[in-house]
């Protein structure tokens, strides 16, 4: 992302670009889908997207999944740990996105629906990583004594 | 002239933004702003090969502005489009 969101937002009220990494993949894609970030005025809600900037001067946007006095438990949407950001790291929220063409607004009840349904199969989703991870042991230690050794 | 197919055109509100996609968005990490013209001028190079006499003809059938003025918002955009390597 760029170096100077902070003063995009300021002069212009809003910052589009392309997300990177995967972290809030499936719904936002690596340098593919786009986000309209607007600037924060008041607090943020649950499930809200926030773009937040770490002390170490990295940008980072995940989704909100607590709200507590002075700071919001964070997490992505593919990520597996929470993170405690406090209001003042926050420099805008994802107002809208685009995923391949379609227009998607944050506030829309069906966005919305997602959104809470994603955070409520959290458990499961941890549950599917586990089991992924467990068969995969599994089948490597099984095919360990059929495999050729390297001469 | 065409635009190179790792950029694309946002209207967020009223305004009309240009930004990269993909392994572009690596390297031009900035964003565009555009008119109404500019943005109509950026489809028509997104869909077809042009060149400004073209993109003047089509500004004349679209607006109601003589070839002069046609003519120097092509040219404006045509400046802003090459200074950022955004056509191909």
């Amino acid at each position: 992302m760029n170096e100077n969101i902070e003063k995009i937002l300021a002069e212009d009220g809003f910052y589009v670009s392309t997300t990177v990494g995967a972290s809030m993949s499936p719904m936002l894609r690596n340098r593919k889908d786009r986000v309209v970030i607007r600037p924060v005025n008041g607090r943020l809600k649950k499930y809200d997207l926030p773009l937040y900037r770490r002390p170490d001067g990295k940008y980072v946007l995940h989704r909100i999944i607590g709200v507590r006095d002075g700071y919001y438990i964070i997490r992505g949407d593919n990520t597996y740990r929470k993170e405690k950001v406090p209001d003042d790291w926050i420099i805008g929220y994802v107002a809208e996105f685009y995923r391949n063409e379609k227009h998607f607004v944050t506030t829309q009840k069906k966005y919305r629906a997602y959104a809470r349904v994603w955070n409520w199969i959290y458990p499961l989703r941890v549950c599917g990583v586990k089991c992924r991870l467990f068969l995969s042991k599994v089948k490597h230690a099984v095919l360990k004594p059929f495999r050729r050794k390297k001469q | 002239m065409k635009i190179k197919s790792d950029f694309t055109i946002q209207k967020v509100g009223s305004s009309y933004v240009a930004i990269a996609v993909g392994e572009t968005s690596k390297t031009f990490r900035t964003m565009i702003k555009l008119n109404a013209t500019g943005a109509f001028l950026w489809n028509l190079l997104s869909e077809k090969d042009l060149t400004e006499e073209d993109l003047v003809n089509a500004l004349l059938a679209e607006y109601d502005v003589d070839r002069e003025t046609a003519a120097n918002d092509v040219h404006k955009i045509v400046t802003v489009l090459t200074d950022h390597q955004i056509l191909q």
